[in-house]
């Protein structure tokens, strides 16, 4: 049942569809006409800063949540009006949410009774499940006696014995320690391409996103500002939000002027743009902190000197200054690093200036 | 597309059972609760005499002597009675939080006995002991020393304040297991002796709370009917509540109008009471809900055995009215006057005249019961559970009969259900829904605080993983409730069983219960038939704490107050 990674995103069928989805609540706008596909087993991420409305969506999904407006359709089928219970989604909580009263098999179990499943066939079940997340030797404890890495294995457990159509997950590892969440992570990516399971996973933190994913959904303001796979939507960035986000960026107000195309920065030199760059007038220029070398001794480049240096393993990072006032983020390999005070003259590399309107911060270039 | 946005939400309402619930509780509660409230703020203002509208009877009220006087005794034994509630309450609260010694937990049901036990029977120990053929006035007599009367405002503040201590024990005790202990240490660090230590830096942490407790001691005594009706005489020492009682119920030019404008500024003085506490515990948070809960210092043996032996014997003071009322309900009787012989006689006097009394209690307390479970707990879960000017509106109503003086409710419903469309004078069912009305507050918030303690995706899951959230609710809900619920349930029991001064208003001879009985005996009738049904109630509530005690659990409950 092994699928490969990207393949379920573009060859399978559309499984979840979310359309035109909105959401108020009082004046404040959480979900603003969201569309969304996931393909049958697929892992999508839902991924932004706080309070974009990555759990309203979720919970809209999940049947909480009443949308004001949309669709949200399951093989084709609507689900508008059908109640959580009747959905057959497995959801995961930030806080756990396992039942204190009951012991670990028992809450697993729980959802098998619901459905009336018999006690001879719900016990194996309930096996398989815990074997599946490695809590087996468990089965028998109560809750409280459980490790919070141990409950949210439970709570995957009880999501997953159901066989649900649709996997929802809101941060099911922010409760965890760092470690045990790169741990946790992987595991849940293992187990979701075993059982083919189509995902949907919110979460804050890119880096889970950028490993765990088929596709990132970066949102913003109750919108969607891209969707595409990890390394798309890093390299490619479809705005300015979705740049800074997801990686970072140094901004440099600029204009763009002359044929072939010049990146002018006032009170600096004018850097380069490649030939293609079809883009005139005012713009916010964004280079990424890794993007950024020395320049060669000929070549243009911005002249700075370094303010402070924090190593981080192979590459180090330097905050600089140019002469002009403007401060950048510079990644550089650490052997043969520049120290503190040094001067150095910094060009980005080929291609990867990238220019985003002034305005909305829509991609120009 | 904005209808069908409509049509949608619509659907789920109804398909939500909670909505219909709290639909209908509504209703009740307007019915049973803001009606009979509005109707006596209705009659206060139409005059007495004149029938016009207006003023006029609180002109006559405070332009009456006699009314004067009982707002004056009011008040005065209400402040009497905080007094020494907190005279009593204080040390215990302090010693308790600060200090481990054997028995600890006993002792601390012993407190709650003295609270729950039915305050006229308190009263009623006290004549036994001081009236004018109490044991002690009379060997006193024979002494030769002349004691003041327990008739009064003195009685009346004793007795009420014996039985309301430990509200002031619970509420500052919690706050004393607030201080930071911190703070304390810092000040006797800079060599301050302990005693002063705790006058200059502990005692001022726990004020608001001190305050709080007051006011609701304050507001437990001006509330109580039994009590007054018991050692002031009726109308020798008229307070407000026996006062808008008697205006009431007098057969001889009954003054409907008076009494509810006597229950109105009854009404007025309890809210004020608890807005300003309300308003006090805003203002001053100064309990430090961050710092470590401490545990009690352990004492040396010697000393905590000696705290022990003072505490139980403290204690065993404040429920000497039990002890009394126990004890001679097994003494002959000559007279009026008990007489040192062991006798079951009165028993079987009480027992031939008892009549439907006891099965009255015990039926209409055990349907009250059961139906302020249900409710408050269902009650508590929604005003907990779902935001929206439904719950609020519940939330308010519900809590009303928490500050109305039971007398006050009584007349109201007199009032109101006399007639078409609803006539309910006479009936067991309006001192049941009294009974339930008075409760439900308290079991709402009890119910209302353990739903706040549980995870609220607790039920998202449920939910999520196929469970109608009917079946969701009895299977994750009501277990994680279940001490609460057993709590409140105690307590509302042992309440409701005691319950006085609205079923006083309300009930007839066929609806007579054994707190009335008890009441109707102790006032001039037969001294030894009131001891029997006042301690027959003692054991009934004793028993009952005990079987819940037993099944744990009795510290969730919310702090109850009067009967
Ligand atoms: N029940 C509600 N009533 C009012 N506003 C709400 C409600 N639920 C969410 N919101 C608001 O909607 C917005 C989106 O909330 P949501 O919980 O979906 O954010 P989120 O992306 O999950 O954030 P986080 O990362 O902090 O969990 C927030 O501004 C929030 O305050
Ligand atoms: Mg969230």
């Amino acid at each position: 049942m092994q699928t490969q990674k990207g393949a379920a995103a573009h060859a399978a069928p559309t499984h979840l569809a979310v359309q035109g989805l909105s959401k108020t609540f009082g004046d404040h706008r959480a979900l603003a006409s969201i569309d969304l596909t996931v393909a049958r087993g697929e892992l999508v991420t839902l991924l932004g800063p706080s309070g974009c409305g990555k759990t309203t969506l979720l919970r809209c999904i999940a049947g909480f949540i009443a949308q004001d407006a949309g669709h949200i359709r399951i093989d084709g089928r609507s689900l508008d009006g059908s109640p959580p219970h009747k959905r057959n989604f497995g959801m995961v909580f930030q806080g756990y949410a396992v039942f204190p009263h009951l012991t670990v098999a028992e809450n697993v179990a729980y959802g098998l009774r619901a459905r009336g499943v018999a006690a001879g066939q719900r016990a194996e079940r309930v096996a398989r499940a815990l074997d599946r997340v490695q809590l087996s030797h468990l089965a028998q404890r109560f809750p409280d006696a459980l490790s919070g890495g141990q409950k949210q294995r439970v709570g995957i457990a009880r999501a997953l014995v159901i066989e649900p159509d649709l996997l929802l997950m809101d941060e099911p590892l922010s409760n965890l320690d760092a470690k045990l969440r790169v741990e946790m992570r992987q595991e849940i990516r293992l187990m979701q391409r075993e059982l083919g399971i189509t995902t949907l996973y919110v979460t804050h933190d890119q880096d889970e996103a950028m490993s765990i994913s088929d596709r990132v959904a970066v949102m913003q303001g109750g919108v969607i500002q891209q969707i595409a796979p990890p390394e798309v939507v890093f390299d490619d960035p479809a705005n300015a939000f979705v740049a800074d986000f997801i990686g970072g960026c140094n901004w440099i107000e600029a204009e763009v002027a002359g044929d072939p195309a010049v990146l002018h920065i006032a009170g600096e030199a004018a850097l380069p743009l490649p030939p293609a760059a079809g883009v005139r007038g005012p713009v916010r220029a964004g280079i990424r902190a890794e993007d950024l070398g020395l320049a060669a001794p000929d070549a243009p480049g911005l002249a700075a000197r370094v303010l402070v240096r924090s190593f981080l393993g192979p590459r180090t990072r330097l905050r600089v200054e140019t002469p002009g006032g403007l401060r950048l983020d510079v990644d550089l390999p650490s052997a043969d690093c520049p120290r503190e005070g040094d001067a150095l003259r910094l060009a980005p590399l080929p291609g990867r200036i990238r220019l985003y309107a002034r305005d909305d911060g829509r991609r120009l270039a | 597309m904005m209808g069908l946005a409509g049509t949608l939400n619509l659907r789920r309402a109804l398909a939500d059972p909670w909505i219909l619930l709290a639909g209908a509780a509504l209703l009740f509660l307007l019915v049973f609760v803001a009606l009979p409230l509005a109707e006596l703020v209705r009659q206060a203002f139409i005059g007495q005499k004149s029938g016009a509208f207006g003023i006029e009877n609180f002109v006559s009220f405070f332009g009456s002597g006699f009314f004067r006087r009982a707002l004056k005794n009011s008040l005065v034994s209400a402040t009497l009675a905080t007094m020494i509630a907190l005279v009593i309450g204080l040390p215990l609260a302090f010693v308790f939080a600060r200090f481990d010694f054997p028995g600890k937990p006993w002792i601390e049901v012993a407190i709650l006995l003295s609270m729950l036990s039915p305050p006229f029977v308190g009263a009623y120990a006290w004549i036994i002991l001081f009236g004018r053929s109490g044991f002690v006035t009379l060997a006193a007599r024979d002494a030769g020393i002349g004691l003041p009367t327990i008739y009064g405002p003195t009685g009346i503040a004793l007795a009420s304040a014996f039985s309301l201590f430990p509200l002031v024990f619970l509420v500052v005790r919690g706050a004393f297991l607030r201080v930071d202990r911190g703070l304390e240490e810092a000040a006797a660090s800079l060599g301050r002796p302990p005693a002063r230590v705790v006058w200059n830096v502990t005692l001022p942490l726990v004020m608001p709370a001190i305050v709080t407790a007051a006011l609701l001691v304050f507001l437990g005594a001006i509330s109580d009917f039994g009590t007054p009706a018991i050692l002031g005489e009726g109308d020798r020492y008229p307070v407000l509540a026996t006062l808008a009682y008697s205006l009431y119920i007098s057969e001889i030019g009954s003054e409907p109008g008076m009494a509810a404008t006597t229950c109105v500024i009854l009404v007025l003085i309890a809210f004020a009471l608890v807005l300003g506490a309300r308003f006090l515990s805003m203002r001053r948070k100064v309990a430090n809900d961050s710092a470590p809960n401490r545990s009690p210092d352990p004492l040396p043996r010697g000393r905590a055995r000696a705290m022990t032996v003072a505490v139980s014997a403290f204690v065993t003071v404040t429920n000497l009215p039990l002890f009394v009322v126990l004890i001679s309900s097994v003494l002959q009787v000559r007279g009026v006057v008990f007489q040192p012989v062991l006798t079951f006689d009165n028993y079987a006097r009480a027992w031939a005249t008892i009549g439907s009394a006891l099965t009255n209690s015990l039926m209409f307390a055990g349907l009250a019961l059961v139906a302020t479970v249900i409710l408050g707990t269902a009650l508590g879960y929604y005003v907990t559970r779902r935001a929206g000017p439904l719950a609020r509106a519940i939330d308010l109503l519900v809590m009303i009969p928490y500050v109305v003086p039971g007398t006050v409710i009584g007349i109201g419903y007199a009032q109101v259900f006399n007639g078409p469309p609803l006539f309910l004078t006479g009936t067991a069912a309006i001192i049941g829904i009294v009974y339930l009305v008075r409760r439900l507050p308290y079991m709402t918030r009890a119910a209302a605080s353990a739903v706040f303690q549980i995870d609220a995706t607790l039920e998202d899951a449920s939910q999520n993983l196929g469970m109608p959230p009917a079946r969701g609710f009895a299977g994750i809900m009501v277990p994680l409730m279940r001490p609460a619920i057993l709590a409140g349930a105690a307590i509302a029991w042992v309440e409701i069983l005691n319950e006085l001064s609205a079923s006083v208003v309300l009930y007839t001879g066929a609806t007579r219960t054994l707190p009335i009985a008890a009441y109707q005996q102790s006032l001039g009738g037969d001294v030894g038939i009131a001891a029997a049904y006042a301690a027959m109630l003692v054991g009934i509530t004793v028993a009952a704490l005990i079987l819940f005690a037993l099944a744990g659990g009795l510290r969730n409950g919310g702090p109850p107050t009067t009967a």
